[in-house]
């Protein structure tokens, strides 16, 4: 079994664009979860709107800077969409209408009336050739310590980490303001927060628009890093990944996301790498474990990574005990 | 504030204000209004729509009917946070800080019109950064105004009782209001404490401030307050000075029920022993507390139940509350025998209810026993304590409102399932009058319907225990009545009645015994006819109200 080779795709993944795109969105996921407490399902329709918004208008002609322009517009105007009529609405409903207004957003892309623009079931692809040209990276292979990576990937990674240090920079200051107060006593005890005068039902759409608008930078990130997109990846599956990345990093914490996609995607990578070496060895030996159940069962491993976080640590892996037991005791 | 005409206008006034919730008025109010900074209180008793008509006038509550205006402006159906914003600012009945903040955020938080809250600039730090530091500033003057000033960076849910309160009136000050409105200010305070925020009170009124508080305490609301009015059942039945109100003979009636003369045989004609004993206990003793052996004592009895024979709920020095370290009710013993209808009457915040939950296993008990029969249940879970014979009837929402009746019923026999159309047949002959309403939803029902539906399912399961809540809580006079008949009817069949009541009179009047509680403990306790005609009752429930009233 080739260890090193494992972990090097391992550390590739957890440095690489996807890794990133995830962290970009987590931070947006976990400013409406962790800190305003607003469980939103449809976390996916988010980077749908992004990432459509992007490929759509370049596949029309419009270039790359309108692109993220719409992308960034369409994100804001579904969240408003979802947010006006449900933020009022208790958790559960919340959940449950924003994980139908995401899915509705999925099946009108796929869908063959609006094939003639969205692509429908095949999507849209080769809209970021304009994103490469800026690439002032010559094309050669750099070696990031033990990992090789091409001019091509090392510029999206460039971009897409500095975006991810930028929001995470921007949370930081708005969490930390006044604004981010009101966010934090509007989820312990709405009623009080309003007693004061503040608006709470503004409040939790700003929150949902923002965090929206990050998770369709995630969306960019991701569908210029694979120049295609597709309905169904942003599939309510999706947004399950990014709630176990706000879990297994801690929620209400500004970079914990961060440190949530990177242990996250090494996990996947990691039991990915053990996993399909078991497959070989097993099919040698005429085994009835091959690659199709391997790549199932990574999944199967997350999710029980998740449990076990969930169970052991439910303040997730890197917000402390301490801060973690204060707040239970407050609120129970 | 400068004008007399200003001055003498109300701030706060209140007309045909109704709201009903399904087919019971929680609030009817004809006209209410505050005067300009006075200290106002809103006294009534449970249920009589208090804190209903607090959420309606600031926004938290719809209302049916009706019309308000604060300082001038109509503010009827505006929502919760521009009434706040416009100067009328609440607290809320149990105390609410922000967990995990701590006191000076806490204070932070209620300052209004902070340019850092905008979601704009929240990020410029420049922008709001001097606002921030004048807000802190009078946050710390108010800290150490009421004392706090070294708490300041302390985690706010470590404070006590008091300390919250007081935490409370400083955050809302903070807000810059020109009315208080406070839900129970002094719930929850110590007794050392409680001047502390009496005076402080007193001293915001001297300041110009206006406050309209709800409280139970009858010292604290004769002593403070300037003027007061009193609802009951929803609607205001009286209004003055504090002197005027205690001596309003409709204000002790609603305290204390209807003070129509009870008949002495009353009380002997209850504790009959039931030769037709269909369910639950199998040992049905004769009446329980007569005779002298139940004389009055400030202590419980070493038994309570004067027959001699083992009582079948024994409740022994338990403590419990809601809070680790601040018990409800402390140290308290009690006990009750097949038949018999033991009552547990007492002020607002004695700790009845709670009583009722820790036997019930809603509520933890952190100390003592209790049992039932020969079984300690205090360590088991709420629904095991059902099948050792135990049932229970809470004080509100004692329904599933979208089930019918008989499902309803049918609920009850959970436990037993092969029995329970055998335990439905027998409860209806106890409450014939369900069997009209079998297929209706519990709640298309009026109140005391409710009462009786709830009251039957537990029966279903055929109980040698019940624990009744409150049951005429909220009920026309007739319903209480029959709410009233019921319960004895129950009590004749040989269940044991461990009854919590707002209507003392007509309670005690039914009861074999009866324990009255006062701060989590028992203050007294007697049979019930004992109890109805003692003076100490009605003090224990009015406070020095009566001295007040009486004297002038």
């Amino acid at each position: 079994m080739d260890v090193l080779s494992i972990l090097l795709d391992a550390l590739r993944t957890a440095i690489g664009p996807t890794c990133a795109a995830y962290a970009l969105g987590a931070l947006g996921l976990n400013l409406q979860f962790g800190y305003a407490g607003l469980i939103n399902l449809g976390f996916a329709g988010s980077l749908a709107a992004g990432a459509y918004g992007l490929a759509i208008t370049v596949g029309a002609g419009g270039g790359l800077w309108l692109g993220l322009l719409v992308a960034l517009v369409a994100s804001c105007a579904f969240s408003l969409l979802v947010a006006l009529p449900t933020v009022r609405l208790r958790a559960d409903y919340l959940a449950m209408t924003t994980i139908a207004a995401a899915e509705i957003l999925r099946l009108i892309l796929r869908s063959s009336w609006a094939a003639p623009v969205t692509g429908g079931v095949y999507g849209k692809q080769r809209f970021a050739d304009e994103f490469y040209a800026l690439n002032p990276f010559p094309a050669a292979n750099y070696a990031l310590g033990p990992v090789v990576v091409s001019g091509r990937s090392l510029w999206l990674m460039v971009v897409a980490w500095v975006l991810v240090a930028l929001a995470a920079a921007a949370l930081w200051l708005i969490v930390r303001s006044p604004w981010g107060r009101v966010v934090t006593a509007i989820r312990e005890d709405e009623a009080l927060a309003t007693s004061f005068g503040k608006n709470a039902f503004a409040v939790k759409v700003q929150v949902m628009v923002v965090g929206g608008v990050l998770g369709a930078l995630a969306g960019v990130v991701l569908a210029v890093d694979q120049q295609n997109v597709n309905p169904d990846n942003f599939a309510a599956s999706t947004t399950f990944f990014f709630f176990a990345i706000v879990i297994l990093g801690g929620r209400a914490r500004v970079a914990t996301p961060i440190a949530g996609a990177i242990v996250f995607w090494l996990i996947l990578s990691l039991s990915d790498g053990v996993l399909r070496e078991a497959a070989d060895l097993s099919a040698a030996a005429g085994g009835w474990f091959g690659q199709e159940q391997a790549g199932a069962a990574r999944y199967v491993l997350v999710g029980l990574a998740l449990i076990l976080v969930i169970v052991f640590r439910p303040q997730g892996f890197f917000v402390s005990r301490r801060r973690a037991s204060r707040m239970e005791e407050v609120t129970a | 504030m400068t004008t007399a005409g200003r001055a003498a206008a109300p701030i706060l006034e209140l007309t045909g204000i109704r709201r009903a919730f399904g087919g019971v008025t929680a609030v009817d109010v004809d006209h209410i209004a505050v005067a300009r900074a006075t200290l106002t209180a809103l006294i009534g008793p449970n249920g009589a729509g208090k804190s209903t008509l607090f959420n309606i006038i600031t926004g938290f509550e719809k209302h049916d009917a009706g019309s308000w205006s604060f300082d001038g402006n109509d503010i009827t159906g505006m929502r919760a946070h521009r009434i706040a914003r416009l100067g009328m600012v609440r607290s809320f009945q149990l105390t609410r800080l922000i967990p995990g903040s701590t006191v000076l955020d806490n204070m932070l938080l209620a300052a209004t019109g902070q340019k850092g809250e905008r979601l704009g600039l929240a990020g410029l730090r420049g922008v709001w950064r001097s606002q921030e530091r004048s807000n802190i500033e009078r946050a710390e003057s108010l800290l150490e105004r009421f004392r706090l000033a070294d708490k300041r960076n302390d985690d706010a849910s470590g404070l006590s009782g008091g300390q919250r309160r007081l935490l409370e009136v400083a955050r809302s000050l903070m807000a810059e209001p020109r009315a208080l409105l406070l839900d129970e200010p002094l719930a929850g305070v110590n007794p050392a404490l409680r001047e502390t925020v009496m005076e402080h009170l007193v001293s915001l009124r001297d300041e110009g401030l206006t406050i309209l508080f709800i409280e139970h305490d009858m010292d604290a609301v004769m002593g403070l307050s300037d003027h007061v009015v009193c609802l009951a059942a929803g609607r205001r039945i009286s209004q003055g000075t504090p002197a005027e109100v205690s001596a309003d003979p409709r204000v002790v009636e609603a305290y204390l029920g209807q003070g129509h003369a009870v008949p002495d045989e009353a009380v002997a004609v209850h504790p009959d022993p039931s030769p037709d004993v269909p369910t639950g206990s199998s040992q049905c003793e004769a009446s329980p507390a007569q005779g002298p052996a139940a004389a009055m004592t400030d202590r419980p009895p070493a038994s309570a139940t004067a027959s001699g024979a083992s009582p079948l709920l024994v409740v022994d020095g338990i403590t419990a509350g809601y809070t680790p370290g601040s018990p409800i009710v402390r140290d308290l013993s009690a006990e009750v025998g097949a038949g018999e209808i033991v009552a547990i009457i007492g002020a607002n915040g004695a700790g009845k209810s709670t009583l009722l939950k820790s036997v019930a296993g809603v509520v933890g008990v952190s100390d003592g026993t209790i049992r039932i029969g020969d079984v300690r249940v205090d360590r088991m879970p709420a629904h095991q304590r059902v099948s050792m014979g135990l049932g229970y009837v809470p004080q509100s929402q004692n329904v599933f409102p979208s089930l019918t009746v008989l499902e309803n019923l049918r609920m009850g026999g959970y436990n037993r399932p092969k029995q329970v159309n055998d335990g439905i047949e027998s409860v209806l002959e106890v409450f014939p009058e369900l069997k009209a309403f079998l297929t209706k939803t519990a709640g298309s029902l009026s109140g005391g319907q409710r009462q009786a539906v709830a009251m039957a399912r537990a029966l279903v399961g055929a109980p040698s225990i019940l624990l009744l809540d409150e049951p005429s809580a909220g009920l026309s006079p007739t319903a209480q009545e029959s709410a009233f008949e019921h319960v004895r009817t129950v009590a004749r069949t040989g269940v044991g009645v461990f009854i919590v009541e707002q209507n003392a009179r007509e309670c005690l009047a039914i009861s074999g015994r009866a324990y009255v509680l006062e701060q989590g403990r028992v203050a007294l306790t007697g049979t019930g006819h004992e109890l109805l005609h003692d003076e100490r009752v009605i003090d224990l429930y009015l406070g020095s109200m009566r001295a007040g009233g009486s004297a002038d």
